[in-house]
């Protein structure tokens, strides 16, 4: 499929989204202003792009190991791929060393961080899930229908046929289902420049992608998921080093957080039903400040000259998109 | 990052040898043992730059020279 072909997750001509990720309901549930600069207007920063990048890349060159080990390639033959492929889909990519994002994320950092995790996980005692076809469980896409779906616009004339019903799509990719203490878990792979603590791993719990990758692993293996395990690569200027966590669902957790979701998805749509995304000014200061604070602590009427001067506008078929394949 | 693997990593991927790129992985595994052993992972200087006549373009002064202590 082009590029270009990826369906939009809106429904024609609106703004009500209809297939959500974990990272655009994330969006909408801190503040819907943000959610509105970055799924609607397609804002990003600059640093935000280096995080991207860097995360996409990690995320590939893990999933290439685990295809290579699933077929009997040794491990430090794998390694050895693995790092020749980072070397080519990262040629030329030079993030700015003067930003923080850049200082610790770039293709140094990369491949260091790529070996030291293979390096120590070699002999991991969580088994990747090796599904019926015979391969890894990783890099799962998924997307699945919710038995409800958005009101739509009531623009029908009285002599239109009935709009088809366009249900809910929840979507997503999981970077790996594990087989660990005799459960099957969900894991994720973070990168984080602060300490990942016990005060880094509370914010798992409750969560709202962890919550929808544990339903939404259930669904693709239909089994019982136990949990997700979060692993964590700390990254330092020169070093980096791996922490991991486990976050655990209740299948009441589960069902409850689908219940809120219906109603999230409701006020969503009136929002944009409204063509007005109001600002969750609680939230601006979480997780080290909100990327647009700057932005929305200026007056309205400048609010745009600043956003252009700090942001990046994406066109269309760049903006972020649940429905586009990895 | 020493500036040899500096160097290796930034090759045509196209001109990248099996030996490049062996030589890249023992540099990562080299520091990760020195890490693991309390050590810093090593890194490479560059050549010392005198920035002094830069600093004088700008300010139009000449760095005072350093008085000898009697």
């Amino acid at each position: 499929m082009f590029e270009d072909e990826v369906q939009s997750p809106f429904l024609p001509g609106t703004d009500i989204q209809y297939a959500w990720d974990s990272t655009s309901l994330g969006y909408f549930k801190s503040c819907p202003r943000l959610y509105q600069y970055v799924m609607i207007d397609g804002w990003v920063s600059r640093e935000e792009s280096i995080h991207l990048r860097f995360g996409q890349e990690y995320h590939n060159a893990l999933q290439y190991y685990e295809e290579m080990i699933a077929e009997g390639v040794k491990h430090n033959d794998a390694v050895h791929e693995v790092v020749k492929g980072i070397l080519q889909w990262t040629h030329g990519w030079e993030p700015d060393p003067t930003t923080k994002a850049g200082k610790y994320k770039n293709r140094d950092s990369l491949i260091r961080t790529v070996v030291w995790y293979l390096d120590q996980y070699q002999d991991d005692a969580a088994k990747t899930y090796i599904m019926e076809d015979g391969s890894p469980a990783v890099e799962l896409s998924f997307r699945f229908e919710l038995e409800w779906g958005p009101t739509g616009p009531d623009v029908r004339e009285i002599n239109d046929p009935p709009r088809p019903t366009q249900p809910y799509l929840l979507c997503g990719h999981l970077d790996k289902v594990v087989e660990f203490s005799g459960a099957l878990f969900d894991m994720d792979h973070k990168t984080t420049t602060t300490t990942p603590g016990s005060y880094y791993f509370d914010q798992y719990a409750p969560h709202n992608q962890m919550s929808l990758y544990s339903i939404a692993a259930q669904v693709v293996l239909d089994s019982p998921i136990k949990g997700v395990i979060i692993n964590v690569a700390q990254l330092m200027v020169d070093t980096s080093r791996f922490v991991r966590g486990f976050t655990y669902r209740t299948q009441d957790q589960l069902d409850e957080w689908l219940a809120d979701l219906r109603v999230i998805l409701r006020e969503a749509e009136a929002h944009a039903t409204e063509g007005y995304w109001p600002m969750r000014d609680t939230s601006c200061s979480m997780f080290g400040g909100c990327r647009f604070r700057d932005v929305c602590s200026k007056s309205p009427q400048v609010r745009e000259k600043f956003l252009r001067s700090d942001f990046i506008k994406q066109p269309e078929e760049e903006k972020w998109n649940p429905l586009r394949p990895r | 990052m020493s500036n040899a693997i500096n160097d290796l990593m930034n090759l045509d991927p196209l001109d990248q040898t099996k030996a490049d790129i062996d030589a890249i992985v023992a540099h990562h595994r080299r520091n990760r043992a020195l890490v693991d052993s309390g050590e810093k992972p090593t890194k490479e200087k560059g050549p010392k730059i005198d920035i002094s006549s830069l600093i004088q373009g700008l300010t139009g002064t000449e760095k005072p020279k350093l008085k000898r202590r009697v």
